[in-house]
């Protein structure tokens, strides 16, 4: 789970093309992997670290929480964005469960790249978490601000 | 089961006209954006961007001049009290939630069932917020309704959304959200139980 170095360099909007992908990265969900959701994200939410009564609830078990979700489809588009990238909006739909056992993969599109309304380059991005178990599990769309140029 | 609503005694139309618009909380961060709770949401999704975790190179190289909170959920914690201690003290004026009884993501509203999933949400994030700023948010009720599941055919839908501002008062995010509302097994057979008595 190491991030590249496009942290510390900037990614020109005039260099982006449509079709390009988001490296993106994997995650072995687990025990430790639950702990940290919940610790990360401060969502104590029983139907995210306990087994009975998320079974109590109708869940097959444990499902990883808002905060998890969203973290790791931001942290694919920040990895790729570069230092001077800028996340203007997101939405996503947790659609399917992402639990323990599952190796969950974030990925990423470039599906589109124009200037905004107020003049400001951008490209919209079609991200998603997909597991091994039921394919997609959440679809995302990011607009992201980047340098151009000059 | 908390405050629940039978399905038949439940009026949807009512609770529209009742809770759209409203607004259902105003808070303010219990502490500035600090370091640490940025640090703990990179270890959850192993990111180590040095914009979130490094200060020396949030200062010196990156675009904002200080460490910047990652486009995330992390600002509805900065704006709060947190999950621990409750927090006794009331921002003046703020609206009160006499449905003390209603689990958290029902933002007060009534519904048949007690338990919640979290189906889409949206966020826009329109300036900076750095470690040192103070954080207000307030949350708004924009739609519910009734739509079936196939956890329950009397899910409740409820979407809201919430403004966050800095200690200056400028707007810096802006969080939609739509939650699921629904019974569990357990409920819905009691429900229906009911409905078989009667």
């Amino acid at each position: 789970m190491t991030s590249p170095n496009s942290h510390r360099e900037t990614r020109y909007w005039d260099d982006v093309l449509i079709g390009d992908s988001l490296p993106g990265f994997s995650m072995d969900l687990n025990w430790t992997t639950m702990a940290t959701q919940v610790h990360g994200s401060q969502d104590w939410s029983k139907i995210h670290h306990d087994p009975d009564y998320a079974k109590d609830s109708g869940l097959p078990d444990i499902i990883y929480n808002t905060g998890w979700t969203a973290g790791m489809l931001s942290r694919a588009v920040t990895d790729w964005m570069g230092i001077d990238g800028w996340v203007k909006k997101f939405s996503f739909q947790m659609r399917d469960m992402n639990m323990n056992g599952d190796t969950v993969s974030a990925k990423g599109e470039v599906i589109d790249k124009y200037e905004d309304e107020s003049g400001q380059p951008v490209v919209k991005l079609d991200v998603w978490l997909e597991n091994e178990r039921v394919g997609k599990t959440t679809p995302a769309e990011y607009i992201v601000r980047l340098p151009k140029r000059n | 089961m908390s405050d629940c609503i039978h399905p038949d005694d439940y009026d949807i139309d009512a609770v529209r006209s009742e809770w759209i618009g409203k607004v259902v909380s105003q808070s303010e961060g219990r502490f500035p954006v600090e370091y640490d709770p940025i640090r703990r949401h990179c270890h959850m999704t192993g990111d180590t961007n040095p914009l979130f975790l490094d200060p020396e190179f949030a200062r010196d190289v990156g675009p904002h001049g200080e460490v910047v909170v990652p486009p995330s959920l992390l600002p509805t914690y900065f704006a709060s009290g947190g999950p621990w201690p409750k927090r006794e003290r009331k921002i003046e004026g703020a609206p009160q939630n006499k449905k003390a009884k209603r689990p958290f993501f029902t933002l007060g509203v009534p519904t048949p069932g007690d338990r919640g999933i979290n189906m889409g949400t949206e966020w826009e994030f329109l300036e900076p917020i750095r470690v040192g700023d103070r954080m207000r948010a307030e949350q708004k009720v924009t739609d519910v309704f009734m739509k079936p599941t196939r956890m329950d055919e009397k899910s409740v839908w409820i979407k809201s959304a919430m403004t966050f501002s800095n200690q200056d008062g400028v707007p810096v995010a802006i969080w939609h959200n739509t939650t699921l509302v629904h019974r569990s097994p357990k409920q819905i057979k009691a429900d229906d139980a009911r409905e078989v008595a009667a």
